[in-house]
């Protein structure tokens, strides 16, 4: 059984810094969620996804390392692993349901009643139904915050990387948000550099890597 | 130590290099485009569909009065200028087939482009290099979405079919025009002018006029897209650049794709 996500020697650029790593890790397959303590979360969250590639060694998502993927083996891997992006750089020009839309309407596996049905459903689960017509401009920023998951969340994806959601947010409200992946998704892994936020949260394996040295859990 | 000379072929190397680089890009930038309606899903069809209707209402549909106003204009100085020659040289129909040279040949498609690079051009650059550093682009294929799919594919469409629109709605204008003001200045009849535009004009004229006013559509908007795309994450300075670049590249696509398909047809 491949692992959902594992680090082989994994060095990252993080912006107007030293290159971070190199990390080696495994995320043990059938947990549901996993802490890693690491200041390059966006970075952890672009390789995952294929969008930025890493200066050294490799991860392996489902198996499959993004970075040398072709671009169609690259986009079914998208389809397959998620991310929980912040900022949500949500599409300006459209409305928040559109935008959580867009990844489904051009995956031909869901057909257009699905993929309104499945709008509806994430958005009331992240309990942005009021905010679904407007424009990300005209909703306030925890409401972009939570579109940005509901986008993550649609598609119904095997594994969930989250940027680090937990340093924008107090104990409580990281809570009813683990609370909400734990009913979602099968996998999530949690980059986040304050996870002891999360951690009591979490009944996953919660797994520090060494670099850069953790926080106290 | 290298000589200078080596130093010299080795700069005109490192140039070469990466003009063929870019070339390449270009070209596999033009395959991806070229391939992507082949690869949408029905979802992402209907889609594209919508987005290229609002495209063409957005470039085509708003576009109309300010084109109407040049077509007016661009006919009766046609007619103006040519009228005083036609005098001099005693040649009665000469104004009319002028009209049907300049307009259809060369100004109809020409004007059009350059008031689409104008108003939906330098649109389409600015949106797509805001997108791009705001990091909705890298968002989209984050989640397997490909922004030619979703960004590129419609604007390429919909500045091809507006183009070819506002082309025909131009030259029917400056006809119009034209015609009025040979009726004013030289009391030209409409029945003959219209006999004179129904000789002088070929099928070959109107194929090409409209095939050209595609390509210069298709052309703007490959051509701002993609320099839209390029910006860097994060550098909003990159964005008036980029919407001057795709200006300036896309008026030497213009004017270079216009003079070699005047010299390929009627040279």
């Amino acid at each position: 059984m491949n692992a959902p996500a594992e680090l082989d020697g994994l060095v990252l650029a993080a912006p107007g810094d030293e290159p971070v790593g190199p990390m080696t890790w495994r995320m043990p397959p059938g947990v549901w969620a996993v802490l890693l303590s690491s200041g390059c979360a966006a970075a952890l969250v672009r390789a995952c996804t294929g969008t930025q590639k890493p200066v050294r060694g490799r991860v392996l998502v489902l198996g499959i390392d993004p970075a040398s993927c072709s671009r169609a083996e690259r986009q079914r891997l998208n389809r397959r692993c998620t991310p929980w992006l912040l900022p949500p750089a949500l599409l300006s020009n459209a409305t928040i349901r559109s935008t959580i839309a867009l990844p489904m309407r051009h995956d031909p596996a869901w057909r257009q009643d699905e993929v309104e049905q499945r709008v509806d459903e994430v958005l009331e689960l992240c309990g942005i139904t009021r905010w679904a017509w407007r424009r990300p401009a005209d909703v306030p920023p925890p409401a972009r915050t939570l579109a940005s998951l509901a986008r993550a969340l649609g598609p119904r994806p095997e594994l969930l990387v989250t940027d680090d959601f937990a340093s924008r947010m107090d104990r409580e409200q990281c809570a009813s948000i683990v609370s909400m992946l734990r009913s979602s998704v099968p996998a999530v892994m949690i980059a986040t550099a304050v996870p002891q936020r999360i951690g009591a949260a979490v009944d996953g394996v919660v797994d520090p890597l060494q670099y850069p040295v953790p926080e106290a859990l | 130590m290298r000589s200078p000379v080596a130093r010299r072929v080795s700069r005109g190397g490192a140039i070469v290099r990466a003009a063929a680089s870019r070339s390449v890009d270009q070209v596999e930038w033009i395959g991806r485009v070229v391939r992507s309606p082949f690869c949408l899903s029905p979802g992402a069809r209907r889609l594209a569909a919508r987005t290229v209707v609002n495209q063409v209402r957005f470039t085509a549909t708003d576009a109309l009065p300010l084109i109407g106003f040049i077509a007016f204009l661009v006919g009766g100085t046609v007619i103006l200028q040519a009228y005083a020659q036609a005098v001099r040289l005693g040649v009665g129909d000469m104004p009319v087939r002028l009209l049907v040279t300049i307009i259809v040949r060369e100004l109809g498609p020409l004007i059009t482009a350059l008031v689409v690079l104008g108003r939906s051009g330098t649109a389409i650059a600015a949106e797509m290099a805001s997108s791009t550093v705001h990091g909705e682009t890298e968002a989209l294929e984050a989640f397997g979405v490909d922004p030619v799919h979703a960004f590129v594919l419609p604007r390429v469409v919909g500045l091809s079919i507006s183009a070819m629109l506002l082309t025909i709605y131009f030259d029917t204008l400056a006809f119009a025009s034209g015609i009025a003001a040979a009726r004013a200045l030289a009391a030209v009849p409409l029945a003959l002018s219209l006999e004179s535009l129904r000789l002088v004009l070929s099928a070959t004229d109107v194929v090409v006029t409209f095939a050209k006013a595609a390509v210069f559509g298709a052309g703007i908007a490959l051509i701002c897209s993609r320099t839209g795309l390029t910006v860097r994450r994060s550098q909003p300075t990159e964005v008036p650049q980029a919407v001057t670049a795709a200006v300036v590249m896309s008026m030497l696509f213009i004017f270079g794709v216009s003079a070699v398909v005047t010299f390929a047809v009627y040279a």
